[in-house]
């Protein structure tokens, strides 16, 4: 009896564990190719119809295929999914309509179907984006202070492999710090460094010739942060080139923290990092990285400059830049200089005087990307090009300017510049017409899903992943739901969903557009920017179930509150740095036509245009709705993207009545209705102990298209449709939804 | 000695272990070289005099012995601030140790569930294939990787056969949660202890009767749960066999067997005196499940005190770091305080 439950015993182990092997067997083999049965690829393909999301869109029509009728999200469900193996189980059950997913596994994903569906995981080559990778050369130290050696190991890197094998190509060729996509970009007079190894002995072999340069004294540890395999195998490809130049090269792994701690303080030799800008204009990328450290006392250019001139405003020339419309002249300012370079161009002189006392400063205890830029490349005249450019407000001059920068810093390398991202295609066929914004996200409820999509249980709250839902499984959490602090890239995702800017841009457009600022104008001097706002506007608090009517004020405020706060982390100084904003003010409309009289510049869709009234300013921006007062900005000098500063996170607008509380009145009374913003002070303390700042850190409000309704920290975040957004007719011409407050 | 002096005698020793462990960790964070503050802010641009505000709050630019003695008297004191979360750390603890627990029983259930029948069938049935089986699936568990496990049942029980979830943790309703919370105000021992317990969502949901929530509750975390089973249950499993076996072959149990005791009362008498063993190495199990699975917790994407932990460890998350090693160390030393006392349940011998 005994023996025969045993081996009945045994034999059940057995057929368990046989069923158990196939089963795996199974699970790991390689998905089928995608049966595109429906909807065709056509379908799918992100074509984002330029149109506005204002209230009197005219062209919009997201059905390309009448027959099917089209959902409006109404819910945004965020699932947080650390491990990205759990995340592709999630995107292959449908739960997820779109996936955090790492380039490398693409290849392996595509394809994958999803029941009548399958998922799309495409680069798209002819779309590029901003973000870079590159290698940092910290120029501070041996050897990397000699310009040839750095190019020769600009010439001595493999960008193709690095390409093709590590980037998976989602990365395409870079070589000038400024991104293809972004103004200022050239390829005018670069150097188009590729991976030529003879050349780049020539060039060290030329040096010990000439020098005496000897490679072998030299230990060159390469680092990069723990986790980054892509970073892991470019470290031990540039070790393995470098190393046959003569050079002695290691690779060190560190933790985040000790990495950062290593670029911040220049104590290293060379490191792997990558940069996403914050906004859209190339300044993003020249004071991070090109700016040496230099402080002016003063800048001015002077445009087409006589050769036999110069010497009239400089007092020599230190160096001349050929950029594809003007040559640019830099130098202190004085007389005396004498120009010996090209003349087939006109000349752009820019003159400096350095403020030596505080370049020192920035110099003696020196903080990537703080005090100088992250290779430590104290190259004065071209710090002037970097702070004057950020003065400049004609956008030609602006150009060149920044060409020149460019130009220098591509010859003389102290960055090694290994690839721009392009966009790749992430979502599940079902989803249609996503798209993909250079510096903002996608909205959901412009994106839309074909009606015979997926439905499958999230597990969250009972919510079904179906075609008025929109599900992403994603990493991390937001740093904070209060824009004044947050400065990491999910945390604006959702201020992209819940809060309305000033100005916006349409799908992957660039330009800037009106959001809650329906016209802007500068003055003709650019000291001061004119906002005014949309009326009609309401911000939403579910969490009391409230509303509050948004007018000048709560812009103003809400620029001026994330200045005051201060918060250590956080993205005020986007707004601190240009903006003065205690001198920044209110105006009433009948105001403004005041200010307007003496003539104002609207500048839109790459026109300049002087207005002197109301009305003429409106007719620029087409707008002929209900306004609610205007913000003046007073700027701290002239800067041109500042209308980009307004596009960003940091700048979403929050109902002052919601933040303050019982104490709005009293200080909307104090402030004179906004004209003296610096009374608010009383009311909003700088630091993490303000009231305002406890309150919207976790009981976010929204002025957007979504708010938030639920979330649990590091599990999920559920956004549900606004039903008091100010241009909720949108979705009622988009796909007949009326919301119901 | 009596069981209360035992008692003072074992919390007495729970200071300087405490006190120990916290020391040992900090020295550790301590002693690598990197900025934590650069890390908690994250990898933007930064003012230096920001970063500066933050050393001097955090006491970074003074000697260690004071930064120790600042962060033990913040845990203390309870108003250690996560500085990445900007919120108290026991408020960031407690949302996840809730569910930490909640795996914790299901993952303990399947431990027990699995480990002690398929050691007593072992020893039942020594040196046959269900004996060689056993041990065999105990090797496996001991050097099986956990996540090839984990990550073959979520494809078997979950994207073929959609059995479970792998987001969300199912909570009792908002009406439930704020009976629980507001329990304290009338009956003061009593609701206290109610709503410490309502901070684990399924007990809270028992105590409103929402027993769906319990369901759904085992729904999401049954997979976890068969997957610490079954990584553990092996080694259980062995223990209870050998225990069993040495028991088997004690002399008391010849004793009984020449007395002409029943099968059933030698069985019964060999299995108490084998369970103290297994006490134990259950207690450690259960111990280390409270202190949270962190691949278990990662892989079935459970937002509990594992993750908060490791995540911390990555940022050098300093404050964080030192509360969760005193949760864990209070809880390591609450199970083998209760695993001590049930010895002397099990073991009428034992005495203190």
């Amino acid at each position: 009896m005994k023996g025969i439950a045993t081996r009945t015993i045994a034999i059940i182990i057995a057929v368990i564990v046989v069923i158990a092997v196939i089963a795996a067997i199974l699970a790991t083999r390689p998905a089928p190719p995608p049966t595109p049965t429906s909807p065709t690829p056509t379908e799918t393909t992100p074509t984002p119809t330029p149109t506005s999301p204002t209230p009197t869109p005219t062209t919009i029509s997201p059905t390309p295929t009448p027959t099917l009728k089209y959902s409006l999200h109404e819910t945004i469900l965020y699932i947080i999914a650390n491990e990205e193996m759990t995340r592709i189980q999630l995107y292959k059950a449908g739960v997820a309509d779109i996936a955090t997913i790492t380039p490398a596994r693409w290849k392996d994903l595509n394809g994958t179907p999803v029941g009548n569906f399958y998922l799309i995981l495409e680069p798209v080559p002819t779309k590029p984006r901003l973000t870079i990778q590159y290698v940092i050369l910290n120029t501070m130290r041996e050897p990397f202070n000699i310009v040839e050696v750095r190019q020769a190991l600009a010439w001595a890197t493999p960008y193709d492999t690095i390409l093709t094998s590590v980037f998976g190509n989602l990365y395409t060729k870079l070589y000038t710090i400024v991104p293809n996509g972004m103004p200022g970009y050239t390829e005018y007079g670069i150097v188009k460094y590729e991976y030529n190894r003879t050349k780049a002995q020539e060039i060290i072999d030329k040096l010990k010739k000439e020098r005496g340069f000897d490679p072998s004294k030299y230990e060159i540890t390469i680092y990069y942060n723990l986790g980054n395999t892509a970073r892991a195998q470019i470290a031990a490809l540039l070790q393995n080139e470098w190393t046959r130049l003569g050079f002695k090269v290691h690779v060190e792994v560190l933790n985040w923290p000790q990495f950062l701690d290593k670029i911040d303080h220049f104590n290293f030799d060379v490191a792997l990092l990558g940069w996403i800008p914050d906004y859209l204009d190339p300044d993003n990328y020249l004071m991070p990285f090109v700016w040496g450290g230099a402080e002016f006392k003063d800048l001015k250019y002077w445009e087409n400059v006589a050769a036999g001139d110069v010497g009239k405003y400089l007092s020599t020339v230190e160096r001349y830049v050929d950029t594809p419309n003007y040559i640019v002249v830099v130098g202190p300012q004085g007389t005396g200089a004498t120009y010996t370079g090209p003349t087939n161009k006109p000349l752009l002189v820019v003159g400096y005087i350095l403020d030596e006392e505080a370049t020192k400063k920035n110099w003696e205890e020196p903080v990537s990307m703080v005090t100088i830029g992250a290779p430590g490349w104290k190259d004065v005249p071209v710090s002037a090009l970097c702070k004057i450019s950020q003065r400049v407000l004609d956008p030609k001059i602006r150009e060149a300017i920044i060409n020149a920068a460019v130009i220098v810093f591509n010859n003389e390398a102290p960055m090694i510049m290994l690839g721009q991202a392009i966009t790749g295609l992430n979502y599940g066929s079902w989803v249609l017409n996503m798209y993909y914004p250079l510096t903002k996200s996608a909205r959901y409820d412009l994106v839309y899903e074909h009606p015979e999509a997926p439905v499958v249980d999230t597990g969250v709250q009972g919510i079904k992943n179906d075609p008025k839902t929109m599900v992403i499984a994603t990493i991390g959490w937001p740093d904070t739901f209060d824009p004044a602090k947050s400065y990491e890239s999910f945390g604006w995702e959702i201020f992209d969903q819940i809060y309305s800017k000033p100005i916006t841009y349409y799908y992957e457009n660039t330009e800037p557009e009106p959001e809650l600022a329906v016209a802007w104008a500068f003055t003709k001097e650019g000291d001061e920017l004119y906002l005014v706002i949309r009326g009609g506007v309401v911000a939403y608090d579910p969490w009391n179930k409230k509303t509050y009517p948004i007018d000048a004020t709560d812009v103003l405020f809400s620029l001026w509150r994330a200045v005051r706060l201060n918060l250590p982390g956080g993205a005020q100084w986007m707004i601190d740095s240009f903006i003065d904003v205690n001198a920044s003010q209110v105006l009433s409309e009948s105001e403004f036509e005041q200010v307007l009289s003496k003539g104002l510049v609207a500048v839109y869709h790459g026109k300049s245009v002087e207005v002197k009234s109301m009305s003429e300013l409106l007719s620029v921006f087409n707008y002929a709705g209900k306004t609610a007062g205007v913000v003046k900005l007073k700027m701290k000098f002239p800067y041109a993207p500042i209308l980009h500063i307004l596009t960003t996170g940091v700048a979403s607008v929050i109902p002052m009545e919601y933040a303050l509380g019982d104490k709005y009145e009293a200080a909307i009374k104090e402030s004179n209705n906004g004209k003296d913003p610096s009374a608010w002070a009383k009311y909003v303390i700088e630091g993490e102990e303000d009231e305002t700042h406890k309150k919207l850190k976790d009981y976010p409000v929204s002025t957007g298209p979504y708010y938030v309704a639920d979330y649990k920290e590091d599990a999920y975040i559920i956004l549900k449709i606004n039903p008091y957004y100010w241009n909720a007719t949108l979705w009622e011409q988009l796909y007949g939804y009326r919301p119901t407050p | 000695m009596g069981m209360t002096s035992f008692l003072v005698r074992r919390f007495l020793t729970f200071i300087p272990t405490l006190i120990g462990v916290l020391l040992i960790t900090y020295l550790i964070a301590y002693a690598i070289p990197a900025d934590p503050v650069r890390a908690w802010v994250g990898e933007k641009l930064m003012n230096p005099q920001t970063l500066e505000q933050i050393r001097v709050k955090y006491k970074f630019n003074a000697p260690w012995y004071e930064q120790f003695t600042f962060l033990v008297q913040q845990l203390l004191t309870g108003q250690l601030e996560d500085p990445v979360r900007h919120r108290n750390v026991f408020t960031e603890i407690t949302s996840r140790f809730g569910v930490t627990v909640e795996v914790a029983i299901v993952g303990f259930l399947f431990l027990v569930a699995i480990g002690i029948p398929l050691g007593l069938l072992a020893a039942v049935f020594k040196d046959t294939p269900v004996d060689f089986a056993v041990r065999i699936m105990a090797l496996v568990g001991s050097s099986l990787p956990a996540f090839v496990l984990y990550y073959f049942l979520i494809l078997l029980l979950f994207v073929y056969t959609k059995t479970t979830y792998l987001a969300g943790i199912p909570e009792p309703t908002m009406a439930c949660k704020t009976t629980i919370s507001t329990l304290p105000q009338n009956t003061p021992i009593l609701g206290h202890l109610a709503s410490a317990l309502g901070s684990v969502p399924m007990f809270s949901a028992i105590m409103c009767g929402e027993f769906n929530v319990v369901v759904d509750t085992f729904k999401r975390l049954y997979l976890p749960g068969l997957a610490l089973g079954l990584l553990n249950g092996g080694f259980i499993a062995r223990i209870v066999r050998n225990s069993l076996l040495d028991a088997l072959s004690a002399e008391f149990i010849l004793y009984g067997k020449a007395r002409g005791l029943r099968r059933l009362s030698v069985w019964k008498h060999a299995l108490k005196n084998a369970m103290v063993p297994v006490v134990t190495v259950l207690g450690l199990n259960f111990g280390g499940l409270l202190s949270g699975a962190i691949i278990a917790e990662t892989v079935f994407n459970i937002p509990g005190i594992g993750r908060y932990m490791y995540e911390a460890i990555m940022r050098l998350n300093f404050p964080v770091i030192i509360a969760c090693t005193f949760l864990v160390a209070v809880i390591y030393v609450t199970v083998n305080l209760v695993v001590d006392i049930l010895y002397a349940v099990i073991d009428p011998r034992i005495r203190y």
